[in-house]
């Protein structure tokens, strides 16, 4: 109550705006309803105050009509689309990549360069000589005319002495001139 | 800054356009209604709403995010319709039947009467101010917002709104008694 009355009339006049325009804290509240109650010029301000504000409050919000915001949205996009993109802004959009973007990038793009690497490094299948191929040179016609049921031998050979690693047990023939 | 918007910033900045149709969507209400409430006409309204965006498109990537979006656009409106008004350089006049196009139906046609006059001249003297008091005005009884963020947006302080608001109110009150002491009673 004593800081009521000793509150100057400007101030209680700025304290007004927020009384009567918005959220007061209940202390600057009652500074400027002792104030008021003590000073008649203040009190026919707030009253004139109120009215007004009333009165501007009195107007409603424009309208929109119907159908605004569809054309509003068109419009803004093709006038968007119409803006060129400088080299600066596509720049200044690469460098904002954030890190967690770029984590994931990198990862796939490494996957990408060992998987295209090695399909080139690698020897093509075809120039490694196939188990019929190093079991031909051991197969002469008598072999062949006593063996009638030649692909199960040549199978039988594969899985034991024909394997790509086994060592020949004996030279093949030598082809006559 | 508002997270949302912190998040469809980001996307923005990725490359994301439909972050930034998000953002519209968002404030395009907000930033239509107070460029009306300043220029009146619908269709200019509109072109300033339609420009703002444009320019926020245009500016967005190097938006550092210190300040509130919403701050940072009604700032660019703002703008728009400070320019708008110097280029009409004082011209006053208000649309009387788009002010009054959402008028509520009250009890009486003399009732109904009087309170769209009231309105007309209500907006009428809004529209008279000088446009940096409107834009005040405007954005704290209409847009309901703190006087932090208008001294922010005007570029101003906070004492200098209230200060401004206050000359701005009386103005209002002394236009509004001589329109209604010079009407027929």
């Amino acid at each position: 109550m004593e800081r009521a009355a000793t509150v100057r009339c400007e101030e209680a006049r700025f304290a007004l705006l927020d009384v009567l325009i918005g959220r007061t804290p209940p202390d600057v509240r009652r500074v400027v309803d002792a104030h008021l109650a003590v000073c008649g010029e203040c009190r026919q301000e707030a009253a004139d105050l109120e009215e007004t504000i009333g009165l501007l409050r009195h107007v409603p919000a424009p309208a929109v009509p119907e159908g605004f915001w569809a054309d509003f949205m068109i419009r803004l996009e093709q006038q968007i689309g119409r803006e060129p993109v400088s080299i600066g802004t596509r720049l200044r959009r690469w460098l904002a990549t954030p890190p967690r973007v770029l984590g994931p990038v990198a990862a796939t793009a490494a996957v990408v360069v060992i998987l295209a690497g090695s399909a080139l490094l690698r020897q093509p299948e075809t120039l490694r000589p196939s188990p019929h191929a190093q079991v031909a040179p051991f197969l002469t016609e008598s072999m062949k005319m006593f063996l009638p049921r030649l692909s199960e031998t040549v199978q039988l050979w594969q899985s034991g002495l024909g394997t790509l690693d086994a060592e020949p047990l004996f030279e093949p023939p030598h082809d006559s001139p | 800054m508002d997270q949302e918007d912190a998040a469809l910033l980001d996307a923005f900045k990725r490359g994301e356009e439909s972050a930034f149709t998000a953002l519209v969507i968002k404030y395009r209400e907000t930033v239509y209604r107070f460029a009306r409430r300043m220029i009146t006409s619908h269709e200019d309204a509109a072109d300033i709403a339609q420009e703002a965006f444009i320019r926020a498109h245009r500016a967005l990537p190097r938006f550092d995010g210190r300040s509130q979006l919403r701050t940072w656009l009604y700032r660019i409106t703002v703008n728009l319709c400070l320019d708008f008004h110097e280029r009409q350089r004082r011209h006053v006049w208000v649309d009387l039947e788009e002010v009054t196009a959402e008028a509520p139906v009250e009890a009486s046609p003399a009732y109904q009467a009087e309170a769209r006059s009231t309105r007309e001249a209500v907006a009428k003297a809004v529209a008279a101010l000088p446009p940096r008091q409107q834009a005040m005005v405007t954005l704290r009884l209409y847009q309901d917002l703190p006087y932090g963020d208008i001294a922010r947006i005007m570029r101003c302080s906070e004492g200098t709104v209230k200060a401004t608001m206050f000359t701005a109110l009386r103005k209002l009150r002394r236009m509004l008694e001589t329109e209604w002491s010079e009407r027929p009673r």
